[in-house]
């Protein structure tokens, strides 16, 4: 499947993701190479932390809703990087064995200016576990244009 | 570094961390998992692209730089988890063997109204590669303040 080219992306259209489930041994594994504090890298010095167990890096829920977006195919061969990510907010902590399921709305869509060949695009994330919502972000991704496609 | 309680940090103070690189091999392992696209997981498609050859990816390098200025010591168990992140900024791309360098600048510390164990303190991490900005991001993290028997 190709992906979504700029004009695809029209605010409020809305992307579903596959859930995802993060085991005790890769919250751990994750932790330990890229957010080493107690709370994420063992689950036996976690229980005496503030969150009384282990709980997974908010690195590893926003990059692991990421993923779950990217395996939806929408920017397959459309892609052309993402320039940033904005309001990152970690409401609830996430647990071994979480199933954490994304949803993903287009906020803003529009073309460069200094390339026509491309669009940026905006997408609100909210992940959730069984609980509720867990994290929200926005993720800024370049896009080409349906027009590029034919040049 | 010893642990520090909210009172000991300074808004302007800036730490450096030791730098880091991330090999074919972990750019190819982390992305598989987290971000599988070919520009992160295909070195021969990823030449193919407008990069020209494996990128790390992003969620990569910011993990990367937080996780150095963990390893600085300065929050260790003092740490109460962080709540937000604001401005990530990609800024160019990060390739196998890079040296990641990154500095972190005290931005805001504040006090909890009502919590008065605990403050909140904002960070400014930048991130370089061979003098060249990478990325850029803020932190906004829950930090103990020293318990009041510890008072002078």
């Amino acid at each position: 499947m190709t992906g979504w080219y700029l004009e695809d992306f029209e605010i409020g259209r809305t992307i579903a993701t596959d859930p995802v489930r993060l085991e005790a041994d890769e919250i751990m594994w994750f932790a330990r190479q890229y957010d080493p504090q107690p709370f994420h890298t063992d689950t036996e010095t976690a229980k005496d932390t503030v969150f009384e167990g282990l709980i997974a890096s908010g690195f590893q829920t926003v990059a692991a809703a990421t993923g779950q977006f990217i395996r939806t195919g929408v920017i397959d061969g459309t892609g052309l990087g993402g320039p940033g990510m904005e309001n990152i907010r970690w409401v609830a902590p996430v647990r071994p064995g979480n199933s954490l399921l994304t949803g993903i709305e287009v906020t803003e869509a529009r073309a460069s200016k200094s390339d026509p060949s491309r669009g940026i695009v905006r997408l609100a994330f909210t992940v959730s576990n069984d609980a509720g919502v867990v994290a929200t972000f926005d993720t800024i991704v370049m896009v080409r244009t349906r027009a590029s496609s034919h040049a | 570094m010893a642990a520090r309680y909210l009172e000991e940090f300074r808004v302007g103070e800036v730490f450096a961390t030791d730098p880091v690189t991330l090999s074919q091999d972990d750019i190819i392992g982390f992305a598989e998992r987290y971000d599988p696209q070919v520009i992160h997981t295909d070195p021969a498609g990823a030449k193919a692209s407008p990069y020209g050859g494996l990128i790390a990816s992003g969620h990569q390098t910011i993990g990367t730089a937080f996780a150095q200025f963990i390893r600085i010591g300065v929050f260790a168990e003092n740490s109460l988890g962080g709540p937000a992140m604001d401005d990530v900024r990609w800024s160019a791309p990060v390739r196998p063997g890079d040296a990641l360098a990154t500095t972190v600048e005290v931005l805001e510390i504040r006090e909890s109204k009502s919590r008065p164990d605990r403050g909140i303190i904002r960070l400014q991490f930048r991130t370089s590669a061979d003098g060249r900005e990478v990325s850029s991001f803020q932190t906004t993290t829950f930090l103990r303040r020293r318990p009041a028997e510890d008072a002078a």
